[in-house]
């Protein structure tokens, strides 16, 4: 036989096609690798941000139901609490009789030392109060104050009855209050 | 199909697209028949030449429905391309079976038969194989006769395996070329139809010689020959009593036929091979008249191959001894070395008109055709890979390429808008501990209240909280005690009263029921974050008088008590202290 077509044959009719086969696999694969590898990249991506998003979301309505809490929390601090306590004493004498509720003593420190506050980091200040009143009109005004000022957290309070008149209670109170 | 052109004019690429163009236009790749010898195909055209003319013409079609032989018309040697082209689809039309897809065109020259004298043909070589190749391809460089002429004759080797050490080992059987056109004419009519059709040109009397352990089955036990008459010439063949062949001559025929001296020529020349008072065979052939031939010889044994009923008495025996394998025996002369070694070697069917080297080189051969098949085959298997990747890719990419998460993955993360949002909600969470209600003035009043709840069993002289932070490093909330103070005065039942509540479990129920009463969540006892400690101190009251002698009220009871009431709160709880400040 020929021995003419041997080389032709094995480069062109076997060889090439081969290599031409596997070339165009190769860099097929290899694009499509590369293209996956891409996609997968901005997929993670993807999910990052819209698991963000699913947090934001979350986030955002919490802080929305928080919000009027801190509104009226921070309502608080943009006076001093110890004007805020005075204002709020004068008015509750009003409703009572002296013989029934006095307002008898105001001691603010600036450094709370002892105390709720004096555990913190959180700045505070220390307020003592002095009351003289019945047992009901006292109750009333520390439900009072407490309810409109949250921030203010008891250290200690004593009371005991009073002299002459025994149907009245000294009470002597001591709040830290909180600081922004 | 376009001509084609010798490969060696041709550059190497043109040489693939030549071979491209065969495997794509011819069955080359797919019928292997187009490289298999004519005696080996299904479909075999024998035809015998003798005096110039075919004689006879047999198409052996081993899936004919009609035998195994069948006589079919004889060409004549004067066809040209076209008349064989006709000839070969007349004959695969008409007499072959439908299935046949090649055709063996085998010519039994029985018309010329001449030995050539080797050089040093007394030197007998090891192997034959180099000696049979320098014969088909340069007889002149092994050939005693160095001026012959390769254009108009062909030799073929063949070999006497009972020659004695300085006899002959072998001669060449030479016929001339003449038939050569006649045969490529059949295989160029192969091309055109696309119809394997391969050629071989056969020597009669060699074929003839095939025959003869079917007609000599018992060997003479004494040296014999045989004399192989053909209307123009005869061959002796001597053997040796073991039945091995010593020798082939031939006697050409003058006008009258075998010469009248015939015997003595016989006898003179089986004096020069030692071979004595042989016995001897006459086996007529082909057109020789058969008693003419008897008659020459009347010493001689005749053999009728018609009446031994190991042949078809209708066609040649060339035919049948040459093309039927089944023909070999394994006895009497068929086992001697002679024979086989013909059969291995097949010397007596040797093609002495093969198609020239110019014509062999034309085409790729066997293997390079499969090569292009399966090249071919491997490139379609490719080429739909590589389209099954491409379309799976475009379907991926297209899919890819319409997601929501190629399109918008440029968009950062909102991670700093959480973050603020976080820190946001970390400072509600820092004021709404530091705002807890974990000690209230008026619920302390309550639960003072709470502890006596018949006023006419007891006096209160005075009552106090104090609540103590409890800072533990490195803690981010501190613990927290609330410590309760009541002094005062009781009577019996009130002392009871007290001394029943004074205990964890006691005490922890009130404060839960003033828990519930109020909401206030510090004082409820169910967390384990939580301990309460109750110590009541009680004693007799010294200024206690009689009824008629109250001065004051606390004069009526006859014990005064001290209670103390801890509660403490651990740094888990979340009424804890937080420690740092806001954020």
């Amino acid at each position: 036989m020929s021995p003419h077509y041997k080389d032709p044959i094995a480069v062109f009719g076997l060889v090439l096609p081969i290599v031409l086969v596997l070339v165009v696999l190769g860099l097929g694969m290899h694009f499509k690798s590369k293209f996956e590898t891409t996609y997968e990249e901005r997929l993670a991506k993807h999910e990052d941000f819209k698991r963000v998003e699913v947090q934001r979301k979350a986030l955002a309505a919490k802080v929305r139901n928080q919000e009027p809490h801190m509104n009226r929390w921070m309502a608080l601090f943009e006076r001093p609490a110890d004007a805020n306590v005075n204002d709020f004493l004068g008015e509750f004498q009003k409703q009572f009789d002296p013989t029934q509720f006095q307002h008898t003593g105001f001691t603010r420190s600036t450094t709370a030392t002892g105390g709720i506050g004096g555990a913190s980091a959180q700045p505070s200040v220390q307020l003592e109060l002095g009351f003289r009143g019945t047992y009901r009109a006292l109750q009333n005004a520390f439900l009072e104050l407490e309810t409109r000022m949250p921030h203010l957290q008891l250290d200690r309070i004593k009371l005991s009855v009073s002299n002459p008149d025994r149907r009245l209670l000294n009470a002597k109170v001591t709040y830290t209050a909180w600081k922004k | 199909m376009d001509a084609l052109v010798h490969p060696t004019q041709l550059s190497v690429w043109q040489r693939y697209l030549q071979a491209r163009r065969l495997h794509k236009e011819t069955s080359r790749s797919k019928n292997a028949d187009w490289y298999r010898p004519a005696l080996e195909l299904d479909c075999q055209l024998h035809l015998f030449v003798e005096g110039e003319v075919i004689a006879q013409a047999f198409l052996r079609d081993s899936k004919s429905p009609l035998g195994t032989w069948t006589q079919v018309p004889a060409p004549t040697l004067e066809f040209d391309e076209a008349s064989v082209n006709d000839y070969v689809l007349a004959i695969r039309n008409d007499h072959a079976s439908r299935k046949v897809k090649s055709l063996g065109v085998v010519l039994h020259v029985a018309d010329e038969f001449a030995i050539s004298e080797l050089a040093n043909a007394h030197d007998r070589p090891e192997d034959f194989t180099e000696l049979r190749e320098a014969l088909e391809c340069s007889p002149q460089d092994v050939l005693e006769d160095h001026s012959i002429s390769t254009d108009e004759l062909s030799f073929r080797l063949f070999p006497y395996d009972g020659a004695q050490p300085g006899q002959l080992f072998g001669s060449a059987i030479t016929i001339s070329r003449k038939h050569q056109e006649f045969l490529r004419h059949f295989r160029t009519a192969g091309e055109d139809l696309n119809f394997p059709t391969c050629t071989s040109a056969l020597s009669a009397p060699l074929a003839s010689i095939m025959a003869l352990p079917k007609l000599v089955q018992q060997l003479p036990g004494q040296p014999f020959c045989v004399f192989l008459s053909y209307s123009t010439f005869s061959v002796i063949a001597f053997f040796t009593a073991d039945g091995n062949l010593v020798m082939l001559r031939s006697v050409r025929h003058h006008a009258g036929g075998i010469p009248p001296n015939v015997g003595t020529i016989i006898q003179t020349m089986a004096a020069a091979l030692e071979l004595p008072e042989p016995v001897i065979y006459v086996l007529p052939l082909g057109q020789s008249n058969g008693e003419a031939v008897v008659a020459s010889l009347p010493c001689a044994n005749p053999l009728d191959w018609r009446a031994t009923g190991e042949f078809d008495g209708m066609v040649p025996l060339e035919f049948q001894a040459a093309s039927d394998p089944a023909r070999e025996v394994e006895s009497g002369l068929g086992a001697s070395m002679t024979y086989q070694e013909l059969n291995a070697n097949k010397w007596a069917v040797q093609d002495f008109l093969s198609a020239s080297g110019e014509e062999s080189e034309m085409y790729p051969s066997s293997t390079e055709m499969k090569i292009l098949r399966i090249g071919g085959l491997g490139l379609r298997i490719g080429a739909v890979a590589v389209t099954i990747l491409l379309g799976w890719t475009g379907v991926r990419a297209f899919s890819i390429l319409r997601s929501e998460a190629w399109h918008l993955a440029s968009q950062p993360p909102s991670e700093s808008a959480n973050a603020r949002l976080a820190k946001e909600i970390r400072l509600y969470e820092h004021w709404n501990k530091c705002l807890a209600d974990r000690s209230k003035a008026w619920i302390s009043m309550e639960l003072v209240n709470q502890l006596f709840p018949n006023p006419n069993n007891v006096i209160i002289s005075d009552a106090a909280l104090v609540v103590q932070p409890e800072v533990t490093r490195e803690q981010a909330q501190a613990s927290l005690v609330k410590k309760w103070t009541v002094n005062g005065y009781v009577n019996k039942e009130g002392l009871k009263y007290l001394t029943a509540i004074n205990s964890t479990k006691g005490m922890s129920d009130i404060f839960d029921a003033v828990a519930l009463r109020t909401g206030d969540d510090s004082l409820r006892m169910m967390d384990s974050s939580r301990s309460l400690v109750v110590d009541l101190v009680a004693s007799e009251n010294k200024r206690h008088k009689k009824p008629n002698q109250i001065a004051k009220p606390e004069d009526k009871f006859s014990y005064i008590f001290n209670l103390t009431i801890q509660q403490r709160i651990t740094s888990e709880d979340p009424l804890a202290i937080p420690t740092e400040s806001a954020p």
